[in-house]
């Protein structure tokens, strides 16, 4: 599979497609992204399992070089985070070459994927979207149940930031977790419903579901469970999928000027 | 337009987790748990995502400073150097070396620290030795 | 919102989202001591006495 993508990407750089290429590279047993400049230097690429949030470093990119055309390696939902991305205008998608890879059945269940390959997948075998089971789980239990669950998991929170701070849908500037008057400085765990219920709503047709949030907290909170439930929210009443062609976040679009 | 990472151990405290050090164009750009790291298995503390900050920071001291006055007034490394050591040796004769602490920092390296804690304890007499990754 | 603080492990009912003009006093007054009533029966907020 690795030599079909390679070689897919060699040829973006033969024909003057891409100026660079952004993937993941193996460095003595370590998984890193890395800016391959040039064919000769993919060697190193990988595949692996682990991931890391590629759209995030692609904006950086983007901001200092926008004129450059730059080509990324994508698995489903790095596809659902650049279409998301490029509603949001963080993006430009006449400067950036998708290369796709689909995620193995493993891959997908572990992550409860509703669409586990890009459109623009190169390699690798489609399967199908998996159904949502944790979600279902906490929907099911009691109403007190349910209090004590999300209050026990948040009080472990150390208020470290990584679930922002790696998320590829946060761009925000000036973030309100960090608003001094909204959550408390100096109090671990934060602010105790407020800081993750606060973040939960932010993500509402935003969240793209990749997983890296839950990944990278380090108290194990299932924050995915709590943003896959925020979408789904959004997608009863609002019939939107961020990542999807649905057009615009119903939070995205702002209404006609009111009559004078 | 260069991009690639540096993997490193970050600089705080004792667990020593694994970084990712995103350099653009030669500059220190941001922070990323080490995945493979076996022991921060690709999570970080806050200390650890910031871990970059400080390299770049506004608010590194760049040349010798001495309060004089109120106000902390520039000096050449001569100056600092001999004030330093003839105030140390006053209160040390004055107050005896356990009046005198010594504050050093978890940025600084292994030899730096050792050095800074040997010269407190064998040349000046105290224990009264910490660093910033204990508070 | 309502939805949300359900799956958390609220009842939805400790939210209302209302639209009132600062010229609509009456209504503001009537609103206000019907969520009043309606939060009272519900009672203390399980937050308060759960939190350690």
């Amino acid at each position: 599979m690795s030599e079909k993508i390679k070689q897919y990407i060699v040829e973006l750089f033969q024909q003057g497609k891409i100026k660079a290429f952004l993937g993941l590279k193996d460095e003595s047993g370590h998984i890193v992204p890395h800016l391959f400049s040039n064919a000769e230097d993919l060697d190193g690429l990988n595949f692996g399992t682990e991931r890391y949030p590629l759209n995030k470093i692609l904006i950086q990119l983007y901001k200092r070089y926008p004129d450059v055309t730059i080509g990324i390696l994508i698995r489903g939902c790095d596809e659902r985070g650049l279409k998301e991305l490029y509603k949001w205008n963080q993006l430009q998608p006449e400067k950036i070459i998708a290369v796709g890879i689909a995620c193995s059945k493993e891959q997908a269940e572990y992550c409860e994927c509703s669409k586990p390959y890009p459109d623009t997948c190169i390699s690798g075998e489609q399967t199908p979207g998996v159904d949502n089971k944790t979600v279902k789980k906490i929907d099911s239990l009691e109403i007190s149940e349910r209090l004590n669950y999300w209050l026990d998991n948040f009080s472990r929170c150390i208020k470290c930031y990584g679930c922002r701070d790696i998320c590829p849908m946060c761009f925000c500037n000036e973030c309100s977790l960090e608003e001094v008057e909204f959550i408390e400085r100096g109090k671990i765990p934060p602010e105790n419903p407020i800081f993750h219920l606060s973040r939960a709503v932010h993500m509402a047709g935003r969240c793209i579901d990749c997983g890296l949030c839950e990944e990278a907290c380090p108290s194990i909170i299932p924050l995915r469970t709590l943003y896959k439930k925020v979408t789904d929210i959004i997608e009863d009443h609002f019939s939107y999928r961020p990542g999807y062609d649905d057009g615009k976040s119903p939070l995205n679009i702002l209404g006609p000027r009111p009559e004078e | 337009m260069d991009y690639r990472s540096v993997l490193t151990i970050c600089p705080y405290c004792g667990c020593g987790c694994g970084l990712v050090l995103q350099i653009l164009d030669g500059k220190i750009i941001g922070t990323l748990p080490s995945k493979k790291n076996p022991v921060n298995v690709g999570k970080l503390c806050i200390k650890g995502w910031n871990a970059h900050e400080f390299i770049t920071s506004s608010e590194r001291i760049t040349k010798p400073l001495i309060r004089k006055n109120g106000d902390l007034r520039e000096v050449g490394w001569d100056e600092a150097l001999e004030f330093t050591s003839s105030e140390l040796k006053r209160i040390k004769q004055h107050n005896g070396p356990d009046s005198l602490a010594f504050m050093s920092s978890a940025k600084c390296t292994n030899e730096e620290n050792y050095l800074f804690q040997k010269f407190a304890r064998a040349v000046v007499g105290t224990n009264n030795v910490d660093h910033c990754a204990r508070l | 919102m309502k939805d949300l603080l359900e799956f958390f492990g609220l009842e939805p009912e400790r939210l209302r989202l209302e639209w009132i003009s600062s010229s609509e006093g009456q209504k503001f007054a009537r609103v206000i001591n019907e969520f009043a009533d309606q939060v009272g029966e519900l009672g203390a907020s399980p937050i308060i006495t759960k939190r350690p």
